[in-house]
């Protein structure tokens, strides 16, 4: 039970890091694609056509990656002014209340994504301007979503540790001058 | 029975602690399937839809800027070249915190990283030179609240794409009330020194004129970019996202020239630039299905009706929407109650003839407000965390208090005199 208990926490972990990393890989891209394109039409007067299509698609993408390691991390932005004022007898019942809500919607718009997903797909939609494929890039949205589900799921079943107070990493990051 | 739904299940399902965008979520997708015939698939289309935009993208290039920005150390040369400008003026370094403040909000588009960026450089300092703590504090969070109001801002870029509001035009549109704050947080500082100068112990040392503008050459690298990256938008040579982008090399380049940016540090503001994009885009993702379920029953179109019915003037309306905020804004996140509150909000006032500009102005402010008022006030949080807790929050909270009464002072200038929002944008667009 441990050894599959190790299996799921670091799996998850692993494929949350690797989405973020694609996520960042994303981010550094829109800048690469925005500043050629600027580039490009200040000074040799042509205009990458793909530009806007391609950054919406990363802008989506950069998100959606992202949101695991968020979730395993605690760093989404929540209300605790109620969990505070209860204290710490209600902690756990509090705590079960959130991964249901969190199961229940992650669940939920992964279930309607999947057809979504699908109408895209066997249509081979494509972007108006540029013409690039849709679905690779919606993939995203559905597969992410089911990893941060797992991660719920895995907390509320005992496969992965409960989730710590929420960190505000940007924070104590800029407080402690950047260095960790 | 819609209302009720809709209030106890946000309520219920926030107050679990669970992440703010699938509360939001949730509740968006219960309205849709109880209230919209199940037509639940209309949530992955409208967050699609928002995702997929190229405007968009300005909020985690200009989130980057930011970092990139602060893990130069160029938040402690600004300091620096500030300093000597104000030692003899009643306030002092308190006057410093708001101009530093000024200035990296031109150049950081949150709330948080400019109260966080300057009081990790000022509160030492000052405490050093034996100002009053609370004071102190009380001046960073009020000042870090302009960060949000001067352009670039996030709440700009949100309120913009969301609203389909020129965000060129929200930035111009922020300068002036935004410079107007930062006057009025001096002014109550130089009459609280006045009253109290021990509050800010005199600085015996002289400088010349010559020798504070030689401190302020120091500063020109970040001058250059905050003019690039305003001046391209205000130009038209450059989109808001286009400008960010470059604004984002330009960082780079002068933070490895001129500060202490290094390749890793680079990897790591982007790396945490995006996870903290994540952090506010999952709480817009949520809004969003939520701003879809309460639009496709025409729920702002009825309360614009029953606004129309009810008689009061559209003045009496706007106080009761800002008291709603301050109210709302003591217990969520600045950015994410202006995009819950959006659908209904800006219809609300667009349809009673406020600008949308000017609208998009005034929500900044009350928003800012939010960030600094107990329990939720996440600039209190910020500093209260930066003294190590030497400064309670419950006294930072009250030691801020002058700042959102000098911002609730110029929500009331700026409704008197609209045009000192919208001049800029009416001459420059």
């Amino acid at each position: 039970m441990n050894g599959a208990k190790l299996v799921f926490a670091r799996g998850l972990e692993y494929l949350a890091l690797a989405m973020a990393a694609l996520s960042t890989l994303s981010m550094a891209a829109i800048v690469a694609i925005i500043v050629t394109s600027v580039t490009m039409r200040r000074l040799a007067n042509t205009p990458l056509h793909l530009t806007e299509d391609v950054v919406g698609l990363m802008l989506s993408t950069a998100l959606f990656l992202a949101l695991p390691l968020v979730t395993l991390r605690s760093q989404h932005i929540r209300v605790t002014i109620v969990l505070d004022a209860l204290g710490p007898r209600f902690r756990t019942p509090m705590r079960i209340a959130a991964l249901l809500v969190g199961l229940g919607f992650f669940g939920w718009i992964v279930w309607v994504s999947i057809p979504w997903f699908e109408f895209a797909w066997l249509r081979n939609l494509k972007t108006e301007t540029a013409r690039i494929l849709l679905y690779p890039w919606m993939a995203a949205l559905p597969l992410s979503l089911a990893a941060v589900w797992l991660i719920f799921f895995g907390r509320l079943v005992g496969l992965l540790e409960p989730e710590h107070a929420p960190v505000r990493d940007d924070i104590s990051d800029i407080t402690s001058g950047g260095e960790r | 029975m819609f209302w009720t739904t809709l209030i106890g299940t946000l309520v219920l399902a926030a107050s679990t602690g669970v992440a703010l965008g699938a509360a939001l979520g949730l509740t968006g997708l219960i309205l849709l399937h109880f209230y919209s015939n199940g037509a639940t698939s209309l949530a992955v289309d409208s967050i699609w839809s928002v995702f997929n935009s190229f405007t968009l993208s300005a909020v985690p290039l200009f989130i980057l800027m930011g970092e990139i920005l602060l893990r130069s150390g160029v938040s402690n040369r600004a300091y620096a070249a500030f300093s000597p400008l104000f030692r003899r003026v009643p306030g002092g370094l308190l006057h410093t915190n708001i101009a530093v403040c000024t200035l990296f909000g031109a150049v950081s588009g949150s709330s948080l990283s400019t109260a966080a960026a300057v009081g990790s450089v000022a509160y030492p300092e000052m405490t050093r030179r034996g100002y009053n703590k609370d004071v102190i504090v009380g001046s960073l969070a009020g000042g870090g609240t302009l960060g949000l109001l001067i352009p670039p801002s996030l709440s700009f870029l949100i309120y913009g794409a969301l609203t389909e509001t020129s965000i060129g035009q929200l930035f111009v549109a922020g300068i002036l009330p935004g410079i107007m704050v930062a006057a009025m947080f001096m002014t109550y500082i130089f009459f609280k020194a006045l009253r109290d100068p021990s509050v800010a112990p005199p600085d015996p040392t002289r400088r010349s004129a010559w020798q504070i503008f030689l401190g302020f050459g120091q500063i020109w690298p970040l001058l250059a970019l905050i003019i690039a990256v305003i001046g391209s938008i205000i130009g038209g040579l450059a989109t808001p996202t286009e400008a960010a982008g470059l604004g984002v090399v330009l960082a780079a380049i002068i933070s490895f020239l001129w500060g202490d940016l290094t390749l890793k540090r680079l990897v790591e503001a982007t790396f945490r630039s995006t996870l903290l994009f994540a952090s506010i885009g999952f709480v817009v993702l949520g809004a969003t299905i939520l701003a879809q379920s309460v639009s496709i029953l025409g729920i702002p179109q009825q309360i614009l009706l029953s606004v129309a019915e009810s008689g009061l003037d559209r003045y009496s309306i706007l106080l009761v929407v800002v008291i709603i905020y301050l109210i709302l804004g003591c217990f969520f996140d600045g950015l994410s109650l202006m995009i819950m509150t959006l659908p209904v909000v800006f219809p609300l006032l667009t349809g009673l003839d406020f600008h949308p500009v000017w609208v998009g102005v005034l929500i900044t402010i009350v928003i800012e407000i939010g960030q600094v008022t107990p329990p939720v006030g996440l600039n209190l949080s910020v500093l209260a965390s930066l003294t190590n807790n030497e400064v309670s929050l419950g006294r930072v909270a009250w030691a801020t208090v002058p700042y959102w009464l000098a911002h609730l002072l110029a929500i009331a200038v700026l409704t008197v005199f609209p045009a000192i929002a919208l001049f800029l944008p009416d001459l420059l667009f």
